[in-house]
């Protein structure tokens, strides 16, 4: 892993999944569609467990622009624990299989 | 009859019966894939209809402009916002030789300004500035502004028509539908509001129809949507009434209370109403609380969503805290532009906006389970082994969008009788 991330304090221990920290839907779908079903899993395994704690921090965080570093890394790793979950819970694999590719979709705004 | 009275979704009753102008026979599925009848739909049906060019929230300021490209209608439509708050919308196209007016998609502006040779119109789509006026021959600014379309707004939902002279106006042509809606809080869940747009490579009446019935929920979204939609009761996913009104369709969603949600899910659904956590509420008491008289008309207590589809190819599916819109534009018998939205209220804290997101997500994955079938089917069309669908009561609007349209085509006279 190359990237560092911060994140608010009790949340520390997450910055090893700072690959996940991603902006956009594109990034995050294909981030999902480029990972192994283990690394997946690997991810979702370490976020669960601790995502009524991030949902308990993240509803005292006002939707802004100018939103501090650490909180929207921390939204951003629960928006992708939302793009893998299905694939983790529902579909058993990263993409699904006789689907449509989800590269084709043009999505907005973040 | 007893059946029908045990279990709402298990009986034979059948709505087609209401609708015997339709018949019950097989489709022909040359509509799907004729150059012909494509050009038929084109003239008669497209050029005739009022369709979504946007929402307001797209163009809220004087100058705001959206331009909607209707490939369809062989048009490119600029919908503008007026300094009196008004909405004008005009062919995109300059008066003098013919270049388009507008080249991006949105954007802000004090006038028209044509890059060819400077023509320049207003708001109002007036022609005020002519560079070297001197040199052109009798010319009169006053009748060479921008060609206006027809436009009218309904909820915030921006529609036009490209007909010269249109035979109804928008409020005549959404007809009690819209009225059913009168009171839905629109304004308030359009604050968030999340595009998905693609090509699919099909015809457009074939991937409306993926989305005008559900009973293809039990087999095609067996992996995302294992019981959301499903019960003992309603092992088929019927809907728990449709009826079709003017020329467009309604229907009330089944939701099943007793799904389980994921995981995840359950973390979501904590921080604010989804779509997707839409069939986890009591529909009675929700749709009530909604209070349009078209929501939710039978009071039916497993309510999850209210469907409308607005002929030719818009859709709107509202539950409470969120709606979701589709529309299909087409660009060749075999290719459609697929739009689609999820809207919400504006998120105010980043727990709500994750809960947003899981909605996001799981909608576009139930669309991928779908464009993939509507490629696939597409594909095969043209092998002539089958010149038919089969249609079951519950396909009921993918029968009237078909009867729909060719009516359309006939009474403009496009096809005799």
């Amino acid at each position: 892993m190359t990237t560092s991330i911060t994140l608010p304090e009790g949340f520390e221990d997450l910055a090893e999944w700072a690959d996940w920290d991603l902006e956009t839907m594109a990034e995050r779908s294909r981030k999902r569609a480029t990972s192994s079903m283990e690394d997946i899993q690997s991810f979702y395994d370490a976020i669960l467990p601790r995502m009524g704690e991030i949902l308990d921090y993240l509803v005292t965080v006002t939707m802004s622009e100018d939103m501090n570093p650490e909180d929207r890394s921390l939204l951003n790793l629960s928006k992708s624990m939302a793009e893998v979950a299905p694939a983790v819970e529902q579909f058993f694999e990263p993409e699904i299989s006789f689907g449509f590719d989800t590269t084709r979709w043009k999505h907005g705004p973040e | 009859m007893t059946a029908l009275e045990d279990n709402p979704y298990a009986g034979n009753r059948k709505y087609h019966d209401l609708y015997p102008e339709m018949g019950t026979g097989a489709v022909s599925t040359e509509p799907y894939y004729s150059e012909e009848y494509f050009e038929l739909e084109r003239e008669y049906v497209f050029k005739k209809c009022w369709m979504n060019a946007c929402r307001v929230e797209q163009i809220p300021k004087a100058g705001d402009y959206f331009v909607k490209e209707l490939p369809v209608c062989d048009t490119s439509v600029i919908v503008i916002r007026r300094k009196d708050g008004g909405v004008n919308a005009f062919h995109n196209v300059c008066s003098h030789r013919g270049n388009k007016i507008a080249y991006e998609e949105a954007g802000n502006i004090r006038s028209f300004y044509c890059r060819f040779h400077g023509w320049t119109y207003d708001l109002e789509g007036d022609l005020v500035v002519v560079p070297d006026e001197e040199n052109y021959f009798d010319l009169d600014k006053s009748c060479l502004g921008l060609t206006p379309v027809s436009v009218g707004e309904w909820q915030g939902f921006v529609f036009v028509n490209v007909d010269p002279e249109p035979t109804e106006t928008l409020s005549e042509y959404l007809g009690d539908l819209a009225a059913g809606l009168d009171g839905y809080p629109f304004e308030e869940t359009s604050g968030q509001v999340f595009t998905f747009e693609t090509v699919v490579n099909a015809n457009w009446k074939l991937v409306k129809d993926a989305f005008q019935e559900v009973c293809h929920t039990p087999y095609q979204h067996h992996r995302s949507l294992p019981d959301a939609y499903i019960s003992e009761a309603n092992p088929y996913t019927r809907f728990i009434d449709m009826a079709v009104v003017g020329h467009h369709a309604r229907a009330s969603l089944f939701g099943n209370m007793e799904h389980q949600p994921s995981p995840l899910a359950m973390h979501a659904y904590g921080h604010g109403a989804t779509i997707a956590s839409a069939s986890m509420v009591d529909g009675e008491e929700v749709s009530a609380a909604l209070a349009p008289p078209g929501i939710n008309p039978t009071g039916s207590s497993d309510w999850s969503f209210e469907l409308q589809v607005f002929f030719p190819s818009f859709f709107l599916a509202l539950t409470h805290g969120s709606y979701f819109t589709h529309q299909f534009i087409p660009l060749a018998v075999d290719k459609t532009h697929w739009l689609s939205t999820t809207c919400y209220p504006t998120a105010t804290t980043a727990a709500e906006r994750f809960s947003q997101e899981y909605s996001r997500v799981m909608f576009r994955d139930i669309m991928n389970e779908d464009g993939r079938q509507i490629e696939e089917t597409q594909s095969m069309l043209k092998s002539g082994a089958k010149k038919t669908f089969i249609l079951k009561d519950e396909e009921l609007f993918v029968r009237q969008g078909l009867w729909k349209a060719h009516q359309m085509i006939v009474d403009n006279g496009g096809l005799p009788e």
